[in-house]
């Protein structure tokens, strides 16, 4: 189940809020661990056991790892929470891809291909696998108590709202949160505004434009000329940040009606002035899981800089494996850790020496040329399309799609830039963070149930074609 | 006012659960959306459905079409899209210069041609036109014995008479496609096919009068049009026979608010505010006494646009029956009959004074929709090449009559693959030749 859908805007949605809000607050956590095996089990009922089941496992043997007093076992117990964790997203996500690349190499050799069932992939295993580490590391650290009631443990995994597009919630910033929270009607408007806010961004900008994007793609890339290549990666490059960006406003907004505090997952990506800035504002809690429970064990930046190259660069491969298995992901990590490592070696005294505003827009073709990587998954079409983008060839060029498409990619591209400018920042920080007069309460609500209504209408006007009369 | 935040909680919760019940129970009643659409019916739960995630899925779409307050958020939509974009997702409607809409089959005709909805070879085409328009005047000829008499009515699409107002070509590419309107006309005159021809009437009307004759928003020629037109066709069809029909009296044309169906397709559109139209005419139809007059029965076989007459005129007072058989298969006008698959064919036919097929230049390329085909199979002997004899005729009726021995042929004929009537025909010939 997905946010953006039918069923969980009127039916799941409505009877969570009703549940939970008429439930006594000590029984609020049954209510939520109750609909996310619901939304859960609705969308991968093949996976539900599994994931309730490897839960329950950490949570045992966390639980024997804390109360163990011999180091060596206590290191036994951590490694094998990692494993069961990790096995399984490797299992399940990686086996396909493993598989097929070793069928490559073998039949390079003359060698029969090995012969596997492809394995399907549970829905949210890269989110969630990840937050079940942070509860094992930071646990093993000694940085928190492990939970005492498995329902509780359960909740933190399977929580909804995060359970299937993140944020990655570290299990130290929400464990008070997950025994005790506060509930205040501020603080519902305000998830509820910033989930319409995530809505919108979803449904009234990223679904439109990736309608366009997935038709123009869909052409052949080897005569695209370079004006329509560039306006379809800028799409795309809004689509993803749009669409993304608005399912972690969905779950921050729904966290916050129920009384959680998850931690921001964006913040203005594409007003960077490196690649280095970009990692600490695009999908930052992945950011901030990598620099925690990778970048730093391997050694950070604390030892010799070949070494911190090398660091980054497998933080960024591994990073890149996490989003999907398959090649053109691989490249894309290992693209973005190459940029990581010129801007060490040099290329940010440049950035500064320009000044920012240059600085922002060579950032933000450097994302673009990686999203095209990331986006087409025939590495030879991507290249086939970058060398497009690079070959500056208009001569064919012609404006062709619809005006909605190119209104919605300018009103995209605005959003994603105002916060560069000191008023757009204001503003930014107006409607997402600061507290609102009653008046402005008042108008945001009205206009959010206003906006819900015309979400509504966006998602489900599409499909909807009448006819005059019945023909036969 | 410290409460307000609360109360507003409150609200926002009690608003998704009225959203939820209105979905589930739809307890408030809206202006319905305009306009037909195959309904999806709720999906069954079972397991196995659900595992393989097929549940969830016609589960999403059945939703789609019934969520709470669909009306006002699909016309918000619908409205903003329009006003910001020039854009429709209806997918059957082409928006053309200045606001003008089409039905997007009346443009492809216009630029190429419908015939490449039905066969891309133009020599079957033509094979298919000559077979059809032959037949009807065999069938003609015919009924013309039985007292019964058929005629085409040949009405242009909206593309025909106001092509200025078309969007530009950009998708149709076929240029040597036949057009049925043409074509049928030519093979008319040559064969002395009973028709009217209203295109050629419309383009010559369209420089001389100050209505319109398609409203702008609309895909049928306009009431008043219509109104004149039908006027034109009573009189044809008394030349037919001779028949003395009542005459009506067209009042003055005077402007007023639109009327259905003169806003067809902007209705379709399902905005909030309607679009600005061009003025819509209309005039008020009055019969005039005459008791010598005669009611004859009519039967009118087409499509929709026989629908702007019966809003304009009184056909119960001009006709003794008027059934409306649309396209050939649900029947309208008739209070005992519903559908052509459950009548006396035959019986139909000879109690009917005249046979109108109501056809517009985009759906004259299926003209009859197997109406003639089934005519003639009942009332024209293929092996002799010669109409079926009277006999034949009554033994075909006696045994439409007798409803046993109809399901038996039913029977018969699904089991032989061939059509009901073809094995009515067989049937009634093979028990005359017996008798004999």
């Amino acid at each position: 189940m997905v946010f953006s859908s039918n069923v969980f805007l009127l039916y799941f949605l409505p009877l969570f809020l009703i549940c939970y809000f008429v439930c006594p607050k000590r029984f609020r956590n049954y209510v939520i661990l109750l609909f996310s095996i619901v939304f859960y089990a609705y969308g991968a009922p093949d996976f539900i056991l599994y994931l309730l089941g490897s839960t329950v496992a950490n949570f045992y043997l966390v639980k024997m790892m804390r109360k163990t007093e011999k180091p060596g076992l206590k290191k036994l117990y951590c490694a094998l929470a990692i494993i069961v964790s990790l096995g399984l997203l490797v299992y399940y996500k990686y086996a396909n891809f493993l598989i097929d690349n070793i069928n490559a190499l073998i039949g390079i050799f003359g060698a029969n291909a090995i012969r596997m069932a492809k394995v399907l992939l549970p829905i949210g295993i890269s989110f969630f696998t990840f937050q079940s580490i942070t509860y094992v590391i930071d646990t093993y650290r000694g940085n928190n108590e492990p939970m005492e009631k498995l329902t509780d443990y359960i909740v933190y995994i399977m929580m909804f709202p995060q359970l299937i597009a993140g944020p990655i919630v570290r299990y130290c910033d929400i464990e008070g949160e997950i025994r005790h929270r506060e509930y205040s009607a501020n603080e519902f408007l305000q998830g509820f505004n910033r989930f319409i806010i995530g809505l919108s961004k979803k449904v009234l900008i990223a679904d439109v434009i990736g309608f366009q994007v997935d038709k123009l793609l869909a052409g052949d890339l080897a005569i695209m000329d370079s004006g329509t290549a560039w306006i379809t990666i800028a799409a795309y490059t809004m689509q993803l940040y749009f669409d993304f960006a608005g399912y972690s406003d969905m779950a921050i907004g729904i966290g916050k009606i129920m009384g959680f505090h998850f931690p921001e997952n964006f913040d203005n990506p594409y007003n960077s002035a490196s690649i280095t800035e970009f990692w600490r504002r695009w999908h930052m809690t992945l950011g901030a899981f990598m620099r925690n429970y990778l970048y730093i064990p391997l050694g950070g930046n604390r030892c010799s800089k070949r070494r911190m190259y090398f660091n980054l660069w497998v933080v960024f491969l591994l990073s890149g494996l996490w989003h999907g298995a398959s090649w053109n992901f691989v490249i894309w990590g290992a693209y973005h850790g190459l940029w990581l490592v010129l801007e060490r070696m040099g290329l940010k005294k440049f950035y500064e020496a320009i000044g920012k505003a240059p600085s922002v827009i060579i950032t933000f073709i450097i994302a673009m040329v990686g999203w095209a990587i990331f986006r087409i998954e025939d590495l030879n079409q991507a290249f086939t399309f970058i060398g497009r983008l690079f070959a500056f060839d208009f001569s064919t060029f012609s404006i062709s799609a619809d005006a909605q498409f190119y209104t919605t990619l300018i009103v995209a591209l605005l959003f994603s830039f105002v916060a560069l400018f000191p008023f757009g920042k204001k503003l930014q920080d107006a409607v997402f963070y600061e507290e609102h007069t009653l008046t402005g309460t008042v108008i945001l609500w009205v206009i959010a149930i206003f906006m819900l209504l015309f979400c509504l209408g966006a998602l489900n006007a599409a499909g909807f074609s009448p006819f005059i009369y019945f023909r036969f | 006012m410290k409460r307000l935040p609360n109360i507003l909680r409150f609200v926002t919760v009690a608003f998704f659960l009225i959203l939820m019940l209105q979905t589930a129970f739809q307890f408030i009643s809206l202006k319905s959306l305009k306009g037909f659409t195959n309904k999806k019916e709720a999906p069954k739960f079972t397991y196995e459905n659900y595992v393989k995630g097929t549940f969830q899925k016609d589960f999403e779409a059945y939703n789609k079409e019934r969520f709470g307050f669909r009306e006002w958020s699909l016309r918000l939509y619908n409205q903003y899209i329009w006003s910001c974009y020039h854009k429709t997702h209806n997918g059957w409607i082409d928006i053309g210069k200045d606001d003008w809409l089409y039905e997007s089959e009346f443009v492809r005709d216009h630029y190429e041609s419908m015939m490449y909805k039905y066969t891309s070879d133009s020599a079957e085409m033509k094979r298919r036109f000559d077979e059809t328009a032959e037949n009807l005047f065999k069938l003609q000829e015919i009924l013309k014995t039985h007292g019964t008499y058929i005629f085409v009515n040949m009405i242009p699409g909206k593309d025909v008479i106001y092509p200025e107002y078309l969007p530009e070509n950009t998708k149709y590419t076929h240029t040597d496609g036949i057009h049925a309107y043409d074509y049928y006309k030519k093979r008319f005159d040559e064969l002395g096919v009973n028709y009217i021809d209203n295109v050629e009437w419309f383009k010559h009307l369209k420089g001389t009068v100050d209505y319109p004759l398609f409203p702008k928003t609309g895909t049928h020629w306009s009431n008043l049009a219509a109104t004149y037109a039908f006027d034109s066709i009573m009189r044809y069809m008394e030349s037919l026979n001779g028949m003395n029909m009542l005459n009506v009296n067209i009042g003055e044309k005077y402007a007023d608010k639109v009327r259905e169906p003169d806003d067809d397709l902007e209705q379709l559109f399902n905005l909030a505010l309607p679009i600005k139209p061009n003025k819509h005419y209309y005039a008020d139809v009055t019969i005039i006494p005459d008791t010598t007059a005669v009611k004859p029965t009519l039967i009118t076989i087409g499509d929709s646009y026989f629908w702007t007459i019966s809003y304009n005129f009184k056909l119960k007072q001009l006709f003794t029956r008027y059934p409306y058989w649309y396209y050939n298969s649900t029947i309208y006008f008739d209070p005992d009959n519903n559908s052509t698959k459950d009548i006396n064919l035959l019986q139909e036919i000879f109690n009917a004074d005249y046979i109108m097929l109501n056809y517009c230049t985009v759906q004259l390329y299926k003209l009859g929709n197997g109406f003639i085909e089934n005519a003639m199979t009942l009332l024209y002997d293929e092996e002799t090449q010669t109409p079926v004899s009277q006999e034949v005729i009554n033994m075909i009726q006696h045994i439409y009559s007798d409803k046993n021995w109809l399901n038996d042929i039913k029977t018969k004929a699904e089991k032989n693959k061939i059509s009901l009537e073809r094995q009515v025909a067989l049937d009634a010939k093979w028990m005359i030749n017996n008798q004999q």
